[in-house]
């Protein structure tokens, strides 16, 4: 296989707990640790873990948006990691980011032309007034809204069309690889599937690179290529999305597939319940972070050493001392 | 309908761009924001008020041209009269020409000291916001340190340091003017600068501020394009209480002697000459108190709907 597109490798994020009077660094969460993966050009790689597990963290280190602690990130052959301002300012051209809270996302004060055109002012790429809004124009349509939409405010659109907005902002520089952070998890199930065909077309336009982040497995099995499980800042589980979701590996991936809602009442599975809550990541578990509510854990392998990410199918990673 | 996207975004958008271009009537925000103001009805009112009064102050004495200073005993302490509409003071001065030439000095320094103000507040307020650590600590501890200090004591000793140099420098009334527009907005700073300062810090974790940041947007651009507006609405509120705080203020000033002269009046010194004839000339403390008062009224309801017009989120 040729150089992938992007490739992280050992990327480290630890944010200090601040306390005391001094405002020392008493403490750190460790949101990321130790975790690498590529992704090939034209592909989308799916990240899915519980809320507070790193799968954002790791999306907007990868951007710099949060400096990595450690850790390399090799994008066309080059580390972001040690890009300085300059290089950061040309690689925001290759990057982009579309957010979760279509809400949020969004300046309440600027008109939708305005936020999808900034792009344009910000890194020139727009000749002259004309070839601007000819710009802004084309990026709307793109996502399925039209030119009258320009001199609108956000507050007048709905949920869907607002990701759409987002989705207009994050093409305008033509990147090549998008961060899609949780990106319907806001919105309603039947825009839902409008928002991921979109983004499925578009990747088919413009041969985009995704990285995709999400809680919903079942959204994720529908846009990925290959899936990545987080679980406490680590991957656990790492292979492409058919073979993950027909036979996953890694308890955590059991436990995380049998609670996917079948919409059929009549059939029964087994549940696998997993006690207790996710450990705090400030003091993560030795060893491996899941041997603590693990329902095939033994002890003390488990609490001892810290289970590395293995092929131990074709293609299909899995870091577990008991399943590999 | 994400289905029929169009099929490639390279597709000709030229005949759309024609119709958009042709259709708009170029809404820029500005005259949005002004028909927003329009609808507000107590700010159009309060605009009215204001600009009548700046209009009298400004013209007024040209018409109305009694001296300001012109004593007459034989009609001490008058009410109001066809020779006097305001009445006369205890030197027998008329009001109206000393309340129109008083309004140039009490608006101006009122709204000058307020600028002032507000410019500097906003201006350290979003640095701190800005940067964090050092940089933002240690502007906080210099506006704590001029929140703690007794503001008159330190402005009679500002005004009376300088007094004489301004004078030399820029003439008697403007050397007065700027020293108290200076030292008034020296000391309300603080308050616009720990608004601004907390809008910046709940706004710059926003998500439009991180996909600003994504696309490459500079720290200028991130303040003045995506913080600052919407930090504002706190900021025009501040402003219009730093205008009757600064008219207030001014009329402590002379008051103390160390504001005007005594012989150039300002609605605060009238007002202040008028509190022991409260009993017998209740007129004179009247309209030089009910000056204020609707000039306040009038630039705290513009701010108002100044705030509502700029909020594109505000149904109005």
């Amino acid at each position: 296989m040729s150089e992938p597109l992007l490739r992280v490798s050992q990327l480290v994020k630890n944010f200090p707990v601040k306390g005391g009077v001094l405002r020392r660094t008493v403490d750190e969460v460790h949101a990321v640790d130790h975790i690498s993966f590529e992704i090939g050009a034209g592909e989308t790689l799916g990240l899915v873990g519980e809320s507070g597990c790193g799968k954002s963290t790791t999306g907007r280190c990868i951007l710099r948006l949060i400096e990595p602690t450690a850790g390399e990130i090799w994008f066309e052959g080059r580390n972001v990691v040690e890009f300085d301002h300059g290089e950061l300012s040309a690689l925001r051209r290759d990057m982009q980011i579309i957010f979760q809270d279509p809400y949020a996302s969004l300046n309440p004060r600027m008109t939708v032309g305005a936020i999808i055109g900034e792009a344009l002012t910000i890194h020139g790429l727009a000749k002259d007034r004309h070839g601007y809004e000819a710009r802004v124009v084309e990026l709307l349509e793109t996502v399925g809204l039209n030119a009258d939409h320009m001199r609108r405010y956000p507050h007048e659109f709905s949920g869907g069309q607002r990701q759409r907005i987002g989705i207009a902002r994050a093409l305008a520089v033509s990147p090549k690889l998008i961060v899609c952070d949780e990106p319907v998890s806001a919105l309603d199930v039947s825009i839902q599937a409008q928002v991921i065909n979109l983004l499925e077309d578009l990747q088919e336009q413009l041969s985009l690179t995704y990285l995709f982040i999400a809680h919903d497995l079942s959204v994720v099995e529908h846009i990925s290529t290959r899936v990545a499980v987080m679980y406490l800042g680590r991957i656990v589980e790492l292979a492409p999305a058919r073979a993950l979701y027909d036979a996953p590996l890694h308890p955590y991936t059991e436990a995380l597939l049998s609670a996917v809602p079948i919409p059929d009442p009549t059939i029964k599975r087994l549940r696998i319940r997993l006690e207790g809550d996710v450990p705090n990541p400030i003091h993560p578990p030795t060893g491996c972070h899941f041997h603590t509510r693990c329902p095939i854990r033994e002890l003390p392998l488990c609490s001892a050493q810290r289970p590395e990410l293995r092929e131990v199918r074709p293609r299909h990673w899995v870091a577990c001392h008991l399943r590999s | 309908m994400a289905g029929s996207t169009p099929a490639s975004p390279t597709v000709d958008a030229a005949p759309v761009v024609v119709r958009a271009t042709t259709r708009a009537r170029q809404v820029t925000p500005w005259t949005e924001a002004w028909r927003r103001f329009r609808r507000h009805r107590l700010a159009v009112a309060g605009a009215v008020v204001f600009v009548l009064m700046i209009l009298a102050v400004a013209f007024g004495p040209l018409i109305w041209r009694v001296q300001i200073n012109e004593i007459d005993f034989t009609a001490q302490l008058q009410p109001p009269s066809w020779a006097h509409p305001l009445g006369t003071d205890d030197l027998g001065q008329d009001l109206l020409a000393r309340m129109l030439y008083g309004g140039r000095i009490s608006l101006s320094v009122g709204l000058a000291a307020m600028v002032v103000s507000i410019v500097i507040g906003t201006i350290i307020g979003s640095i701190a916001g800005m940067s964090r650590g050092s940089i933002d600590a240690a502007l906080m501890w210099l506006t704590d340190l001029f929140l703690s200090l007794p503001s008159v004591p330190v402005l009679l000793l500002l005004i009376y340091l300088f007094r004489e140099s301004m004078k030399h420098l820029i003439g008697a009334e403007l050397g007065t003017f700027v020293l108290i527009v200076v030292a008034i907005g020296a000391f309300r700073w603080m308050i616009a600068a720990r608004l601004v300062r907390a809008q910046f810090f709940a706004l710059r974790e926003k998500e439009f501020v991180e996909a600003a940041r994504a696309l490459g947007a500079s720290q200028i651009r991130l303040m003045a394009r995506h913080i600052l507006p919407n930090a504002l609405g706190p900021v025009i509120v501040a402003a219009t209480i730093d205008v009757a705080a600064a008219i207030i203020t001014e009329s402590t000033l002379s008051f103390l002697g160390l504001g005007f002269p005594p012989d150039i009046p300002s609605w605060g010194r009238i007002l202040f000459d008028a509190k022991d004839n409260l009993d017998v000339a209740p007129h004179w403390a009247l309209f030089a108190g009910g000056a204020i008062f609707l000039s306040v009224l009038a630039v705290s309801f513009m701010g108002d709907g100044l705030r509502d017009a700029l909020d594109p989120r505000r149904v109005i």
